[in-house]
């Protein structure tokens, strides 16, 4: 039935949790255009059919018309669903610019195809731009400050010998911090620290 | 400290600092509570209130001067400062579903401020002022960043998310600052690469194009 692969794949996309990624589903994306190629072949030829019988393309409406218009109308809902599951994918990589920063964990690279993987870096680079043009760097400060400083705990594996902004601290993992609050968030962002609160 | 969260309705509180007797003052609840918190002395606290009022003031008289109005406007506008009109425009900003005019000259009257007093927070802690009045200018300076940055990328999320009407309608367009345009015929023009890429190419001849079904 035309059509069925297309819904099965955005079907698949929403089935995610909303915000995450799953590993893109290439074979369902290339059954999909499949089809909207073979699609494309039985209109041609019927258009051809019906040429060769002579008749006038628009104005005659017979059965081979409305088949290559019935053939039409599944490629264009099948380029639909292909452009909504890319879309919001898209969406969903723009999103982790934000959120992340610029390198990407290896467990959402893995999810992520070579070309997703161009969009984001190309994407990270034009907000980079923006920010150099306009003088402000627009990743810190994700959430309204309480404190100019927070007290931290490492939690994940970070190089030592970090420079902050007042001091060169240590990061020993299960270590506690008291750290400025820009210098801390990053890290937070990407899970490497905790903060204590309380 | 549960008791203050009833206080907060009240805009100014009376309190008998520094268990001497007799003498009150009025100082407003924010104010308080920041004092409360940094267990500052009476007389800390109101040095820290004059400061801040003298910066208010000079920021008042700074746009009163440009501004073209007449005296009795004035009286209005003595009470919005440049962080109320950044507040403002930030509030609108987050409300309004679609993006708003850019507010050009305040953002570029703000950053000045910005690093106006980032430059006098580090002559007072050169000067060795008292850390804790030096923290309080710096939570200040921090929340008055966050206000700008969190402005700024509000209407970029804006744009991503509505890139190509805001590039095809006139009037939208006019509503972006200059780098944002750059900004949004970038996004544009990756995104559109990157339909492209993935899905257009691979498809048949009519229907190659980004924005219509087919030709």
């Amino acid at each position: 039935m035309y059509g069925r692969k297309g819904y099965q794949l955005v079907k698949d996309f929403a089935s995610g949790e909303k915000g995450q990624l799953k590993p893109f589903n290439s074979k369902l994306f290339d059954e999909t255009i499949e089809e909207c190629r073979q699609n494309q072949r039985l209109i041609q030829s019927l258009m051809r059919k019906m040429e060769q019988e002579g008749l006038d393309v628009q104005n005659n409406r017979n059965a081979d018309y409305y088949g290559a218009l019935v053939h039409h109308l599944s490629l264009i809902r099948n380029k639909r669903c292909l452009m909504a599951y890319v879309h919001n994918r898209a969406d969903i990589v723009r999103d982790l610019g934000w959120r992340v920063g610029l390198e990407l964990p290896p467990e959402i690279q893995e999810k992520l195809t070579t070309l997703e993987k161009e969009y984001f870096k190309n994407h990270s680079a034009a907000i980079k731009s923006y920010m150099g043009k306009a003088g402000i760097d627009l990743n810190v400060d994700m959430v309204p400050p309480k404190d100019p400083y927070i007290k931290v705990r490492v939690v994940g594996d970070i190089d030592e010998g970090i420079v902050m902004s007042d001091k060169t601290t240590n990061f020993a993992r299960h270590s506690m911090h008291f750290l400025k609050r820009t210098d801390a968030e990053p890290y937070i962002a990407r899970g490497q620290m905790e903060e204590l609160t309380g | 400290m549960r008791h203050l969260n009833t206080v907060w309705a009240k805009t100014t509180i009376t309190l008998r600092p520094n268990k001497s007797p007799q003498v009150w003052r009025r100082i407003p609840t924010r104010l308080f509570l920041f004092a409360a918190r940094f267990s500052l002395t009476a007389s800390e606290t109101e040095t820290f209130q004059r400061d801040y009022q003298q910066r208010e003031r000079e920021e008042t008289d700074l746009m009163a001067s440009n501004s073209d109005m007449g005296s009795a406007d004035f009286e209005s506008l003595s009470s919005t400062s440049d962080v109320e009109l950044l507040k403002r425009a930030w509030r609108n900003e987050k409300a309004a579903p679609e993006i708003l005019p850019y507010e050009g000259a305040l953002v570029e009257r703000a950053k000045g401020q910005i690093e106006l007093v980032e430059e006098n927070i580090e002559d007072y802690v050169k000067n060795g002022i008292d850390p804790l009045v030096v923290s309080l200018y710096q939570m200040d300076l921090d929340r008055t960043q966050f206000l700008l940055r969190s402005y700024l990328r509000v209407r970029l999320l804006k744009i991503e998310k509505f890139m190509f009407h805001i590039l095809k309608s006139e009037e939208a367009e006019s509503r972006l600052s200059e780098q944002e345009k750059v900004f949004a015929r970038r996004c544009a023009e990756d995104l559109a690469k990157h339909f492209e890429e993935s899905v257009l190419l691979k498809l048949p001849e009519n229907y190659q194009s980004v924005l219509k079904q087919s030709l």
